[in-house]
């Protein structure tokens, strides 16, 4: 697959997610692990693909996305950035409490990129974000 | 700080001292020192790289006056160039010596405006060097001033570096400790332990590992429950080949092989993106019962992957092995548990049976709850349902002794109250400290199809009559516990059992069953579920009692058992399809029942082409024509027809 497009900025994250305790920890955990990343914030599913459009603003290249939101849920949002073929080089994880299999499934035939536990010690969820932002960011075909 | 002082040196140093010791990466105070470098005089262009103790070049930066660039393209094949024999003391290097070692670093260098690189390398936490290098005009630099400032700046660098790597430690350990607190919360709590492994799984992808695999050993052979990998689109990949073999791990699931300690190559297809695994054996009580598998993408963090996952491997061995002999205890327990009960009913005509039991939740012991329908000689026959109070190895004995004192009683013409006498006695008798409560049904045919019920209650909950019209009445019948009085002082009751009517006998637990609120079955939606399930066939019926409405938890021993009055039987044949309407009519006919087939029989006869069995019983007021196709999958089709 191929990760790059001149639209895209390697170190924006856009992080979509309703409870502001969690996009604290979010900024927290990546500000100190990865302070080269420029985090976006979205408090609800509503506005992603709007933002996704915004021919004004560079495009994210990955996105953490929040699966239990009012509104427009986190399914909702994959299925509609998935469905534009504009946002293919998008790297969506999903961050959730769930670690059930039928959730996971879900999540991978919507098309997320990784399903990722989102634990409640503050140590361990940098940890998870750590991991799967190091992951993303060794792959040869995604800008850095 | 002084405005005229803003390009001082020491003023840099400082803000360079505190910036880092403020920091947790030295990405953080990266700007700050390259271009405090970069100020210096004669300096041109800063070099900085990082390299693991195996001298790979991790981190690579380059600033000039274009600005600062992390791993700018070609650097790190540069800076390879020069890892054998790098100085430790300052020394410029001129340009063309230094590129006979390594050319592209010498462009660089010279494309800044440089003639000379100061380099000296130094050591950085976890058994790596750092590199820091200064492209230097000879006209107009003093190398003895810049080789301080670089010294001063490498003890700032040194000591950030270390203070971080010491806090990252720290914090890998806590979240290492955390991640293993709720793996371990989460193995005590379920005894679905493939389930709460996946679910661990869950928690170890991408925290401390790019994919991760759970075989647990199954009937002699290790089987693989579940794995992970931190991208979704490789998971399936990942199963697929480590159940096909594919990987470097198959010896040690074919028992050829033991588990090695340490990272080794995965052997994994590179599709997969795995390179290196660290493989941990759960072993308890001497035996090995799975095996857990954390893959990276490179090397890992071997002193937190390895500790963890012997930790992890450890608590997991010692929950699967509670969890495979909580399901032998069930499963004994369920084996002796219907060993206790009849395994059918007997068969009489214009009778229907059908009994329920369920276990406990979770109960690792044999309850004491039974059922049973005896034939007597005269053609009465005896429903009965018991309680023996307790569960376990005494409730069970005692039970047997229940079933077998009665049951024997029974079976040789001896009344209902005569058998619990004699129960009642011989429990006394022996000294037998349990007690047991129990409810008898003694059905003898009248005329026209009815059965007259004598009931009996040696202080169990009475049985329960439905009327044709739904009515639910309870037996007047009362009486004491079995076991504890010299008298049981039974006062029977004696009903009438229409065609059509039911008698439902049952054990404590069904009434006790409660809903979200509290609310006791027995006192709410029991007789509601009754009226609306008594058309079903019976064995539905009782289902559908166990099941608790749907909303109440049946969740105690408890044994259901349940009498149709047919009636009289006017059909009871396999025919072909096409003949089963008229069948059935006839039989309406001959019980002077003035109904007629309904539609979905109709339907559910129409067109199919194999056998049915077709029953009518019930007299001149109400009917039931159940309509069973003989294929296994055909299902059933039943009305109750009232005149």
């Amino acid at each position: 697959m191929d990760r790059t497009d001149s639209l895209t900025d390697a170190n924006l994250v856009l992080v979509v997610e309703d409870s502001e305790v969690d996009r604290e920890a979010i900024d927290r955990a990546l500000s100190r692990s990865h302070p080269e990343l420029l985090l976006e914030f979205l408090p609800n599913g509503n506005a992603v693909l709007e933002r996704l459009r915004d021919p004004t603003r560079p495009r994210p290249a990955l996105m953490f996305l929040d699966l239990s939101m009012p509104g427009v849920d986190g399914y909702g949002v994959l299925s509609a950035v998935r469905a534009d073929p504009d946002f293919a080089a998008l790297t969506i994880i999903v961050l959730t409490s769930s670690t059930t299999s039928a959730d996971i499934e879900r999540c991978y035939a919507a098309g997320a990129d990784s399903y990722i536990y989102k634990p409640v010690n503050f140590a361990l969820f940098r940890t998870v974000l750590q991991g799967a932002v190091d992951y993303w960011h060794s792959l040869p075909d995604r800008p850095r | 700080m002084h405005p005229n002082r803003e390009g001082h040196w020491p003023d840099r140093l400082h803000r360079l001292w505190r910036s880092a010791f403020a920091s947790v990466s030295t990405r953080q105070f990266a700007d700050e020192l390259y271009s405090g470098l970069l100020e210096l005089p004669g300096v041109r262009a800063v070099l900085g790289g990082r390299l693991s103790p195996a001298d790979e070049v991790l981190v690579t930066r380059w600033a000039d006056a274009t600005g600062l660039h992390s791993a700018a393209a070609g650097l790190a094949a540069d800076i390879a160039d020069l890892v054998v024999d790098l100085p430790e003391d300052g020394v410029v290097v001129p340009l063309p010596l230094l590129a006979r070692r390594s050319p592209g670093l010498a462009a660089r260098a010279a494309a800044s405006g440089g003639d000379g690189l100061l380099l000296i390398a130094f050591d950085v936490a976890e058994g790596g060097r750092g590199l820091l290098g200064l492209a230097t005009v000879a006209d107009g630099s003093d190398t003895e001033l810049l080789t301080t400032a670089l010294s001063q700046v490498i003890e700032v660098v040194v000591a950030a570096d270390h203070r971080i790597s010491e806090q990252r430690t720290l914090e890998d350990l806590q979240a290492v400790d955390a991640l293993l607190a709720e793996a371990s919360l989460r193995m005590d709590a379920s005894l679905d332990i493939a389930d709460t492994l996946r679910a661990v799984l869950r928690m170890v992808v991408p925290a401390l590992a790019d994919g991760a695999a759970v075989h647990i050993r199954r009937e002699e052979r290790m089987v693989q429950v579940a794995a992970a990998h931190v991208d979704a689109r490789r998971e399936a990949l990942l199963a697929e080949h480590l159940r096909a073999g594919h990987w470097a791990g198959e010896p040690v699931i074919a028992g050829a092989a033991r588990a090695g300690d340490g990272p080794v190559a995965a052997g994994l297809p590179v599709e997969v993106g795995l390179a290196t695994m660290t493989m941990g054996v759960l072993r308890a009580r001497g035996r090995d019962v799975g095996l857990l598998t954390f893959f990276h993408r490179g090397t890992p963090a071997k002193r937190v992957t390895t500790r963890f996952l012997h930790d992890l491997a450890s608590r997991a061995a010692l929950a699967i092995d509670n969890a495979t002999l909580y399901e032998q205890r069930r499963h004994d327990v369920a084996s002796l548990q219907q060993h206790l009960l009849p395994a059918v009913l007997p068969t009489v005509p214009g009778l229907e049976f059908a009994a329920g039991y369920n276990a406990a939740d979770h109960a690792l012991e044999v309850g004491g709850d039974f059922y049973g329908v005896v034939d007597q000689p005269d053609g009465a026959v005896v429903a009965l349902v018991g309680d023996v109070c307790g569960r376990g190895a005494p409730a069970t004995a005692l039970t047997g002794l229940a079933r077998h004192t009665l049951e024997t009683v029974l079976a040789e013409g001896g009344p209902a109250p005569h058998a619990l006498g004699i129960l009642n006695r011989k429990m006394l008798r022996d000294g037998i400290t349990r007690f047991l409560t129990i409810a008898t049904a003694t059905l003898r045919p009248g005329s026209r199809g009815e059965w007259w019920v004598e009931t009996q209650s040696a202080g169990h909950p009475a049985p329960l009559l439905v009327r044709r019209g739904g009515t639910v009445v309870e037996s007047r019948c009362r009486g004491r516990l079995v076991g504890v009085f010299a008298e049981l002082d039974l006062r029977p009751a004696t009903d009438r059992l229409l065609p059509g009517e039911l008698l439902v006998l049952f054990s404590d637990g069904l009434i006790e069953a409660r809903d979200a609120d509290g609310g006791f079955y027995g006192d709410t939606e029991l007789p509601l579920t009754l009226t609306r399930s008594r058309e079903l066939p019976v064995a539905e019926m009782v289902e559908a009692l166990l099941a608790g409405a749907g909303r109440y938890h049946v969740n105690d021993d408890v044994a259901v058992l349940a009498v149709r009055n047919l009636g009289v039987t006017a059909l009871d044949r396999v025919l072909p399809a096409h003949e089963v309407l008229g069948a059935v009519e006839n039989a309406l006919r001959e019980l002077t029942h003035p109904g007629c087939p309904p539609d979905h029989l109709a339907r559910f006869v129409a067109g199919r082409s194999t056998d049915i069995r077709a029953k009518v019983a019930g007299d001149a007021e109400w009917a039931r024509v159940e309509l069973t196709a003989v294929d296994p999958n055909g299902g059933t089709a039943w009305t109750e027809l009232t005149a």
